[in-house]
């Protein structure tokens, strides 16, 4: 490392537009290719891109098995396990947890910071009712329902679906409720609130996957 | 990170504070389509009749509540990607970093599609025994028939029971 190496990091890419020697390999991204788009949010891309493939193969797997099955649970039956209702108000909860986080995010970026911690709190609660009312299902439907994993092939697939979904959102709640204190603790300014936006790129990705899982597992 | 101190987050030049969004109508947007989805499940499944033995009837054919319910869902989809994600401000690398995997995920999921419809076409004809209605699973009518061996001639009926193929790996 050379001795111009411990600079601080600038904060706008775009004031600097060549690498500096120590920064290159760090800041090799946004300044090598000249694209002023953070290592962060690419890092947070790609990420995303993996998480689709891999739902890609959850759902996939679903719709062609569904596809390829003769019986299905019959939604008029009166034995049909599946709440739509409950899930309905589920699939609420998770668009108002998006809105608060855009709300919360744009709040921070103009210097409210009041808001935007109330933004970030609201998010992080709406996400663990939702997992709240997910183990709730999930006791509903295997204490009560007798709909275990192991029953047949469409419980394997629900809960194979929506227990990845859960984990996933799960983990967005703790990463939310991390940001919420930070934020609590004054960490974020109009000039410093890349991580809010980074962890609202996953919450809003796990959001619209459940849009998309509420769909063809519920509705269709 | 070289440096010793810590420096502030950096954020894209791309993210203008003129992009602020107006949450409202994408509020509203997203909680009428999905009230609309449900709805619309839900008056699927009232105009349900039910006759034993026989498969269930609806107003319109499955198919038909599918593409209505899609036509619901992409935009819903389509709001929170392009605007709570932002991708509609952010660089086209980004938006190529977002799409191509969407993209793959249609390649890899459609081509097989049309082999588990054809496994659905081959479940449904797996026990053809002539004269008789094929409802699944190997039943021949209404309600349970007695289980007698593949090969053997039913009593009842004089016909002999086809041989049943093979349980693939989707079962």
């Amino acid at each position: 490392m050379s001795a111009t190496a411990h600079q601080p990091a600038p904060a706008h890419p775009d004031s600097h537009g060549q690498p500096h020697g120590g920064d290159a390999p760090l800041m090799a991204f946004g300044t090598v290719l000249n694209l002023q788009i953070s290592n962060g949010k690419v890092g947070m891309w790609l990420f995303l891109a993996s998480e689709v493939m891999f739902f890609t193969g959850l759902i996939g797997a679903y719709i062609i098995l569904r596809a390829g099955n003769v019986t299905w649970a019959d939604p008029t039956h009166p034995d049909y396990p599946l709440a739509i209702p409950l899930t309905a108000f589920n699939t609420f909860l998770l668009i108002c947890s998006s809105v608060t986080l855009v709300w919360g995010l744009q709040a921070v970026q103009q210097g409210e910071r009041a808001k935007g911690n109330l933004g970030l709190l609201l998010t992080t609660l709406f996400g663990a009712t939702f997992v709240g009312i997910q183990c709730y299902e999930y006791y509903e439907l295997i204490g009560h329902r007798n709909m275990t994993p192991d029953k047949d092939i469409m419980a394997a697939c629900f809960y194979a679906m929506t227990s990845f979904h859960g984990l996933h959102v799960l983990l967005g709640v703790i990463a939310m409720a991390v940001v919420t204190v930070k934020g609590y603790m004054g960490h974020f300014s109009p000039k410093n609130y890349a991580i809010i936006e980074y962890t609202g790129l996953y919450w809003h990705f796990v959001d619209l996957v459940w849009i998309i899982l509420f769909a063809i597992v519920y509705l269709i | 990170m070289t440096s010793t101190t810590h420096a502030p987050d950096v954020h894209d030049a791309t993210q203008s504070h003129g992009h602020a969004l107006r949450l409202w109508p994408f509020f509203l947007a997203l909680l009428a389509l999905t009230a609309a989805e449900v709805g619309l499940y839900e008056w699927w499944r009232g105009t349900a009749v039910r006759v034993e033995g026989m498969e269930t009837t609806y107003a319109i054919p499955k198919f038909a509540l599918v593409l209505l319910v899609l036509v619901f869902t992409l935009p819903k989809a389509y709001i929170v990607l392009v605007y709570f994600m932002h991708l509609r401000f952010e660089k086209a690398l980004v938006v190529w970093l977002a799409v191509v995997p969407l993209m793959m995920t249609f390649l890899a999921v459609l081509p097989t599609l049309t082999d588990g419809l054809t496994l659905k076409e081959r479940k449904l004809h797996s026990t053809p025994v002539i004269g008789e209605a094929n409802y699944g699973h190997g039943k021949t009518g209404p309600g349970d028939v007695p289980d007698h061996k593949e090969g053997e001639v039913n009593p009842d009926t004089g016909k002999v029971k086809a041989k049943t193929p093979e349980k693939s790996d989707y079962e």
